[in-house]
């Protein structure tokens, strides 16, 4: 689905900032990108994305090299990326003129009563959950979750992933989630990759071997922090 | 009721002050309020006035329709447009303090007398408040949303429309009203110069005349008219701005 070769971006003031980053992501799996903040990881999403177009290497997704902005690849943001002038109903139909498919979307991600909503009428959560249910309306089968849930309440981020993270496999869809928060990658993803160094490159990768289904064991977890403790992982 | 009471109350006790005034010295040039009241009704009462300001309502609806058209048209492409704004933006920085009502003479020398110097004023000032507005809304489009609509591959007009002039539109709107109130200014300056009707035109053969108490009634209608225009612009704004917290 996604691959990364040789890939070195580097500031206006030469400062390199990725380099020598090589990794690849398979169809239907949801793969955690971690790292210290400040470390690159929204510079690389970027990238990924097409919004950042002058690095040297590809970026090859679905098998096609490309360096734009365009539907092979979503991505759901920190900041608000709904547009404020548009009703929910709106926000999916300027993705996708078909309103029964999008009244569905908007039925799973439980938005179906806020359709003539604005986005200021919605609570963070809801605004997540709708750009979520945007992404999938315009049919991408990439999409990137850019620490989207990073000013939620703990609770409400789990809930939030878990329910996203449900429909995205029900859905297909395969899932580049970046954060910062270890257990949060534990407990969510298949595989998680660390960024790490300066310039960054991904220092280390890590199979999650159990059941996505099941919570996730503390000593499972731990032992992992630990392995990420001994490649100097600041947790 | 006590909205009402604290818009009108600085107006009652200045006309209040004026009357007593007028009252108390009858050589006082300028009518009275109650004057001018009685000739508003006169005026109302034969047909002329509609005449007036129908000619004058229908100026500033060309020359604003214009201005609106253009001002918002190259305001969004030269805001998205950068690097095609830097070539514009130094001829319109110069032309945009001249007051509307110094081209008079320069209207009157490309158009001659009748509509078209008029229309050429209020175009000019209204013009450039559209202008302006549009385009620092546009150029300051954030960078998400443009990234977003381009993720979503939008076409270039569906971009220009659900998203450059949608967000632009508050901004938009400032531009509007402030433009509204140029037009019906240099409408009435106009008239005042090179028209052959309208309020300006109004006001100039009363104060003639010395119909003091006629102009006074026209200026007044100008006012009325002016204030009526723009409280259309704060309905329009809040008809169609409805996403603002």
């Amino acid at each position: 689905m996604l691959k990364l070769k040789k890939i070195k971006f580097e500031y206006k003031n030469n400062e390199v900032v990725l380099d020598e980053l090589d990794f690849a992501i398979e169809k239907n799996e949801i793969v955690s990108l971690i790292g210290p903040s400040g470390v690159g990881k929204t510079t690389l999403v970027n990238l990924i994305a097409g919004y950042l177009s002058d690095y040297q290497g590809k970026v090859i997704i679905s098998g096609e090299a490309k360096n734009y902005p365009s539907r092979k690849c979503i991505v759901i943001n920190q900041e608000n990326d709904l547009f404020p002038w548009l009703t929910v109903e709106k926000q999916l139909w300027l993705v996708r003129k078909e309103k029964q498919k999008n009244n569905e979307l908007l039925k799973l991600v439980n938005l179906d009563k806020y359709k003539n909503k604005f986005p200021h009428e919605l609570s963070g959560g809801m605004k997540k959950r709708l750009s979520f249910a945007r992404a999938l309306a315009s049919e991408t089968d990439f999409i990137i979750m850019d620490e989207p849930f990073s000013s939620q309440d703990v609770a409400m981020k789990e809930k939030l992933h878990r329910e996203l993270l449900d429909i995205a496999r029900r859905e297909n869809k395969t899932i580049l989630l970046v954060t910062h928060d270890i257990d949060e990658a534990i407990t969510l993803s298949n595989r998680i990759l660390v960024l790490g160094g300066a310039p960054a490159k991904i220092i280390s990768e890590h199979k999650m071997p159990f059941d996505k289904n099941d919570l996730v064991q503390g000593n499972e977890v731990e032992e992992l922090k630990n392995k990420l403790r001994s490649i100097g992982y600041n947790i | 009721m006590k909205n009402f009471f604290k818009k009108t109350l600085v107006i009652f006790v200045l006309v209040s002050l004026w009357q007593a005034y007028s009252f108390l010295n009858s050589n006082f040039l300028i009518s009275s309020p109650l004057e001018i009241v009685q000739a508003l009704i006169s005026l109302f009462q034969e047909k002329d006035i509609y005449f007036h300001i129908l000619n004058s309502l229908s100026r500033v609806a060309v020359g604003f329709l214009g201005a609106t058209i253009l001002g918002i048209g190259l305001g969004l492409i030269l805001g998205n447009y950068k690097r095609i704004g830097e070539y514009f933006l130094p001829l319109i920085e110069i032309l945009r303090p001249i007051p509307p009502i110094a081209w008079i003479p320069v209207a009157i020398l490309l158009f001659g007398l009748g509509n078209a110097p008029a229309y050429f004023i209020i175009f000019l000032g209204a013009f450039f408040p559209i202008f302006s507005n549009a385009y620092f809304a546009a150029a300051s489009l954030p960078r998400i949303y443009r990234n977003t609509a381009r993720s979503f591959e939008l076409s270039r007009l569906t971009f220009f429309y659900e998203i450059l002039f949608k967000y632009s539109l508050s901004n938009i709107f400032v531009g509007l009203k402030i433009g509204i109130g140029m037009a019906w200014i240099c409408v009435i300056a106009a008239e005042m110069i090179g028209a052959q009707s309208g309020l300006g035109y109004f006001i100039q053969t009363s104060r003639l005349f010395l119909h003091i108490d006629k102009m006074l009634a026209g200026i007044l209608i100008i006012g009325l008219i002016g204030y009526f225009l723009n409280t259309c612009m704060f309905y329009l704004e809040k008809k169609i701005v409805k996403w603002h917290a």
